[in-house]
């Protein structure tokens, strides 16, 4: 195209402003943030219910049987995910026991970080939480069955 | 997962994303999300209502390959229009948006909009000729960026790599395929306009 009155072709101004725009073309950084999304839309969980939580026993007065652990339990339809957090780590089991595998998932910048353990016979299973940060756990049965606990803030233990 | 070449064509991704194959999901991704961003930005400037918009637009097409997967009837009837569904998702996600965060976030577009338009100064006839490159180009995004709504939309469109059909455009912009090739013609004489080179 020549310089000289580029502009006065409809086609050629189109395909200048083309070109112009495509310059401030973005978000190829963002492929992963999108993919994330993708991620969390396929993985076709079910979302247990949060049904005992110590910390909120301990809010409400009720005492807790060890003092310093922080006791959950998750419930949804045929399974229960119960755990404690204590010193640093996630301790718990499935019930009932069975084949799977459990996630332990916590969001980073840049993509879900994911811990796997497997039960043992009687459905228990530890991990060790070295970042202070959100998490949740993912059982996935021998069938293939996804189900997760909500979000959980923190490792931190329930101190009264 | 089967190993993309690159070349396939939108409704082979769509396929193959229905098949579950993550790596033609992103190829989508990667393909589509830079223009979906610049085609909502030319509807709106309202900051952080773009990049909502586009990433509802994405949810939603999991949800539908989710669908899909499940029952195959709900499959787009036009694979390769998946990316026509995209910017039609995209809009009604950004209308939703100020729907429900009133009327200010469209007054708060037009007052940048008209702010901008004030700000700038059109180039003189021999100025324009004289613009090389870089120059030009930006001289061209900030004429661009004081056209109308309803011009940057057709121009996005038009500009799209590679640009939506006419059927496609008209359905978007909701005005008949036979007036779209006047108001092109019209938009660019705006645009030159906004360059100062009919003035």
């Amino acid at each position: 195209m020549s310089d000289a009155r580029w502009y006065e072709g409809d086609d050629q101004l189109l395909e200048e402003l083309r070109v112009a725009r495509g310059e401030d073309r973005s978000g190829e950084d963002q492929v992963e943030l999108v993919m994330v999304g993708y991620d969390i839309v396929m993985a076709d969980t079910v979302e247990a219910a949060l049904v005992h939580d110590s910390a909120v026993d301990a809010m409400a007065g009720v005492r807790s049987d060890e003092a310093g652990a922080r006791m959950l339990t998750f419930a949804a339809e045929g399974v229960e995910i119960e755990f404690e957090l204590v010193g640093g780590r996630i301790v718990g089991h499935i019930d009932p026991p069975g084949d799977g595998v459990v996630h332990l998932e916590q969001p980073t910048s840049t993509g879900p970080a994911v811990t796997d353990a497997t039960p043992d016979e009687l459905g228990a299973f530890e991990f060790a939480l070295r970042l202070p940060t959100t998490f949740r756990l993912r059982f996935v049965d021998g069938a293939g069955r996804s189900v997760a606990t909500g979000w959980i803030d923190g490792p931190h233990e329930t101190s009264r | 997962m089967v190993t993309l070449s690159g070349t396939e064509g939108d409704g082979e991704l769509y396929k193959l994303a229905v098949s579950g194959d993550r790596g033609a999901v992103q190829e989508l991704v990667e393909r589509h999300h830079g223009d979906l961003l610049l085609y909502v930005r030319a509807k709106t400037s309202v900051h952080g209502v773009v990049e909502d918009a586009v990433a509802e637009a994405w949810l939603q097409l999991f949800r539908h390959l989710r669908r899909v997967a499940e029952d195959p009837s709900k499959a787009l009837k036009k694979p390769e229009s998946v990316r026509f569904w995209l910017y039609r998702t995209a809009v009604n996600a950004m209308n939703d948006q100020f729907r429900t965060s009133s009327r200010q976030s469209d007054l708060a577009d037009r007052v940048t909009v008209e702010a901008r338009a004030r700000g700038e100064t059109a180039f003189e006839p021999d100025e324009l000729e004289g613009l090389h490159g870089q120059e030009r180009r930006s001289a061209l995004r900030e004429a661009f960026g004081r056209l109308s709504e309803s011009c940057r939309e057709l121009l996005a469109l038009l500009t799209a790599d590679p640009p939506l059909s006419y059927a496609e455009i008209a359905e978007l912009v909701g005005r008949p395929v036979g007036s779209l090739g006047p108001t092109r013609q019209r938009c660019l004489e705006a645009l030159r306009r906004q360059m100062g080179a009919a003035t």
